[in-house]
């Protein structure tokens, strides 16, 4: 999972942001009540906390979780913000597709 | 008859029973209801929904309504709900009629359905319909449930909210105002909200269903819900409510990656989505990650051909453009960093810190890791040699410092590269550049442990003793239980007491050596910093420059410390000669440890003796001990006929195994461990080792492995197994040949070869090929000359081998010219290996 997106920080975010945003999010998903959102967010904050860190994330971190295409998107999106609903022909779609099952 | 409905036959059934009816129509009459029923059943199972409602037509002059209430049912679920409009309207009142009737009520599975149906079927207008009052509730609140949904995907809550009101809880469609508000609870981020409304959805209602796509999307709330148990469906919505209308295609590369078309996977992705690949932090992002990194977790043969298909797009100047360059590069040099050529790595590598740049902005940090990293993958020493390598078997020496500096010239607070670069002038014997590396390193980091002990070391080598010292104590202060500093500071002093001896101030020696007592250590079997070795040491000193009655004096006290009778003597012996410059061999300790070792030549003696004059003859290659081994060796024999255990031979042979000189002897130890017991791992993987230069079977010693692992995995004894294992890689995969002996002072030019010429043996062996190879292989050979050697090169080694070069075959492919008579017997003209020498 791609750090930045789990602390919901810009690419560009200093060290004090990032710090910030990482605090912000252990308050909210905390280690009881949402154990995986907290390893999650625990996990990206030790690979961009500082600059040589965020550095080493670009030049070497291989880390791929996902087991494929899909996956990697399930993953993406539930770190992510709220996708925006689904447009009225795309909401139908979906849901005569889902009633076929 | 009655057969033919059991078997399903209906439609059998029901020609034989239209003739039946006219005979008897109260027996006959229910079966062809029966059989007509179950052919429309059958019909709308297979999709054919208007010969099923043909059906339907003609049984409504047969069959009363009661009967037909459940097909017509489900013709207008099919019709009107997920198949889209056709017939749509009619199959629409049919299901409100279906759902509004008080007096034949559906069941609850079918009440759940037809209102599915409904709702699916999207017909506008719904209320306007001017039918019976019995039904306007019931399109009323379809209506509203059409409305809520349309509204939501506007994201206009309050519409949404306003409608559902209309929606009474115990309506046919409560499920569906459930459902709606549960994805209203999602898009708001209140995911436990959701969850709690959409578990209480019909299991198998189309809601229900629908909701498993967006739980998908959840971090927490799917402990029921499992992407493997997910329905396609569930994953087609969840991707669509990710990607949008990129979710054909991208569903279309799962499916092709799961099956294992990595490439087609990614190419599916890539020909069809614009700003794919990308580094921006949205879904595309994500699916790029994914593709660049999902290879290092693949195995070697899938890999390379993953990385193999960017090499292709590299070498036809076909990428995308510079982001996906920037990934494809990354991804190669990482995974390929093992087998690629260096120059390959290194443009790779380059080209990819280059692009990151113009990217993301200039960032020396990161750059200087980049080169730092890409110097210390270019003086890895190949994991073949072990611990066998030189410096010219260093991938590329020069153009790993060249990136070394360039990091450190980016950042100059890069002490991994400082201190690799250190290392690598060290391994090249660049000892001035080293110096002032080292230099400039303890003034940039005036602070750092390992940087002072390193250029204390390099102080100690140079002989600048005062300031070795000094960066020893700055050591220590930093970390005062490291081991290292007290051995350092110790062989400091004594370097600086013996440049006082050599400058004949042995008052300041004296006190030098007394500094020491500081540092030296109570414990026996320390052979550096312990109070007998440094004794013994001292005494060394004192007899070269000093006191020769002093010397006496601490060689005395020496052997009364130590727990051995031969040890001191060495290494006062061993100081004595080194003392001296250049290096004597004898020294006037020589006799009394000759003496000592005949005395007591038992393997408690003798293994630290080994330790002492293995580790004293590794600091310099220039220090020869091949009399003080030839004694060791002889005691060795020796011991070998006294008692000793098991671990006191083991403790030997792993302290000796590796040197040639003691072998033999070793040996007479392993003989006589297996005699007692056959079977010990340990020592019959040290009799491979020790015969390794007797030609034995490979698959014999394979073998000998396989039983040698198994036997230590019985016995617990995992160092045993670990070198078994080694060794049987080893065998597996040779080694490269040995590098040709270069000696420095032989004078090649006299030998009539050029610089590039072959060794002697060698030469002799490719001329002897020549001349014993017949017309056609020496034919193929011209066509197709090694590479690097030039065809004129092999045109004058055949005339030189065989007096002339043979004529090309005839055309007629027959009678080519005899080769000339050669000393040697001509070798089958199928032996391949006789001009396999390239």
């Amino acid at each position: 999972m791609n750090p930045y997106l789990v602390l919901g920080v810009p690419r560009e975010a200093d060290d004090a942001r990032i710090r910030q945003a990482y605090l912000a999010a252990v308050r909210e998903a905390t280690p009881e009540a949402h154990p995986l959102r907290f390893k999650a967010v625990v996990a990206a904050y030790e690979k961009i906390k500082d600059a040589p860190s965020r550095c080493r994330f670009d030049l070497f971190d291989t880390e791929c979780p996902a087991t494929s295409p899909l996956d990697s998107l399930l993953r993406h999106a539930r770190h992510s913000p709220r996708p925006a609903p689904l447009s009225f022909d795309a909401m139908k779609d979906l849901l005569r597709a889902c009633a076929k099952t | 008859m009655r057969a033919l409905l059991a078997q399903q036959k209906w439609r059998q059934a029901r020609d034989e029973l239209k003739a039946l009816v006219k005979v008897d129509r109260a027996r006959y009459l229910p079966l062809l209801i029966d059989a007509n029923i179950g052919l429309a059943r059958k019909m709308l199972a297979g999709g054919q929904l208007s010969d099923a409602r043909q059906v339907l037509d003609h049984l409504g002059k047969l069959a009363p309504p009661a009967r037909l209430r459940e097909l017509e049912l489900e013709i207008a679920v099919k019709t009107g709900g997920a198949d889209g409009p056709g017939g749509a309207e009619d199959a629409l009142a049919k299901l409100i009629a279906a759902l509004a009737d008080s007096t034949a009520p559906l069941t609850e599975v079918e009440r759940i359905k037809a209102a599915d149906a409904a709702v699916l079927s999207f017909q506008p207008g719904v209320a306007n319909d001017p039918t019976p009052p019995t039904q306007a509730r019931v399109r009323e609140e379809l209506q509203a449930v059409q409305v809520a949904l349309a509204a939501l995907s506007r994201s206009a809550w309050t519409e949404v909210a306003d409608a559902l009101r209309r929606v009474s809880f115990r309506s046919a469609f409560g499920h569906w105002a459930i459902f709606i508000k549960g994805v209203a609870a999602f898009h708001a981020g209140e995911d436990e909200r959701a969850v709690k409304l959409w578990r209480s959805l019909p299991p198998e209602s189309a809601t229900a269903k629908t909701s498993r796509a967006y739980r998908l999307l959840m971090v927490e709330a799917t402990a029921d819900e499992t992407d493997a148990a997910a329905s396609p469906a569930a994953l087609d919505g969840a991707c669509r409510l990710i990607t949008g209308s990129a979710a054909d295609f991208v569903t279309r590369a799962d499916r092709l990656w799961r099956e294992g078309q990595t490439i087609n996977s990614y190419q599916a992705v890539r020909n069809k989505q614009e700003g794919f690949p990308s580094v921006a932090l949205d879904w595309r992002g994500a699916l790029t990650e994914f593709y660049f990194k999902a290879a290092h977790g693949m195995a070697s043969d899938e890999w390379r051909k993953y990385v193999f298909f960017f090499a292709k797009l590299n070498d036809s100047n076909a990428f995308k453009d510079e982001v996906e360059t920037m990934f494809a590069h990354r991804m190669t040099a990482l995974l390929g960093r093992s087998i690629a050529p260096v120059e390959d790595l290194r443009r790779y590598w380059n080209e990819f810190l280059r692009i990151h740049q113009s990217i993301h902005g200039t960032n020396p940090v990161l750059a200087s890791l980049g080169h730092g990293w890409l110097g210390e993958q270019l003086s890895q020493p190949p994991e073949a040699l072990e611990d066998d390598w030189q410096a010219e078997d260093l991938p590329d020496a020069n153009h790993a410092i060249e990136e070394l500096e360039t990091s450190i010239r980016l950042d100059p607070t890069n002490l991994k590269a400082q201190l690799h670069l250190c290392r690598l002038y060290e391994i090249l014997e660049k000892t001035s550049e080293r110096n002032r590396l080292l230099d400039g390193m303890t003034k940039r980091f005036p602070d750092d442990k390992n940087v002072l002990v390193v250029a204390a070391r390099g102080c100690l080598e140079r002989g600048v003793y005062k300031k070795a010292l000094d960066y020893l104590e700055r050591a220590r202060r930093l970390d005062r239980l490291d081991p290292q500093i007290p051995r350092l500071i110790v062989a400091a002093l004594e370097g600086q007491a013996r440049t006082h001896f050599q400058q004949r101030r042995r008052d300041d020696a004296i006190q030098a050596l007394a500094r020491t007592g500081e540092w030296l250590t109570e414990r026996t079997d320390d052979f550096q910093i312990s109070r007998w070795s440094a004794s013994a040491r001292h005494a060394a000193m004192e007899e070269v420059w000093g006191v020769p009655s002093q010397a006496k004096v601490l060689l005395d006290e020496s052997l009364r410390l130590s727990a051995w009778a031969v040890a001191p003597l060495l290494i006062a012996h061993l100081s004595y000669r080194e003392c001296l410059k250049p290096h004597r061999t004898e020294s006037p300790f020589l006799p009394a440890f000759e003496r000592a070792l005949g005395l007591n030549a038992t393997p408690q003696e003798i293994g630290p003796l080994l330790r002492i004059l293995e580790a004293w003859a590794a600091v310099s290659e220039k220090f020869r001990a091949g009399h003080e081994r030839a004694l060791i060796v002889g005691a060795l024999k020796k011991a070998a006929n006294q008692p000793f255990t098991r671990a006191e031979a083991l403790a030997l042979i792993e302290q000796t195994g590796h040197h040639a000189e003691y072998q033999r002897a070793m040996a007479l130890f392993v003989h006589k461990i297996l005699r007692g017991d056959p079977k010990d791992p340990a020592f019959r993987l040290w009799k491979l080792k020790l015969d390794e230069s007797v030609s034995m079977d490979i698959d014999a010693r394979r073998d000998e492995l396989d039983a040698i692992i198994t036997e230590a995995t019985r016995r617990g004894d995992e160092a045993t197994q670990r070198g078994a294992r080694a060794m049987l890689r080893s065998i597996n995969t040779p080694k490269p040949p040995p590098g040709f002996d270069y000696d420095p002072d032989h004078d090649y030019d006299d030998d009539g070869f050029g610089d590039d010429s072959l060794p002697p043996a060698l030469m002799e062996e490719v001329m002897s090929a020549f001349s014993s190879a017949s017309p056609d292989e020496i034919q193929r050979l011209l066509k197709n000359p090694p590479p690097g050697v030039p065809k004129l090169v092999v045109e004058e080694m055949i005339r030189l081998a065989r007096g002339g070069l043979p004529p090309p075959p005839s055309a007629s492919g027959a009678k080519g010219a005899r080769p000339p008579k050669s000393a040697s017997p001509a070798p089958s003209s199928s032996d391949p290996d006789q001009l396999n020498l390239f």
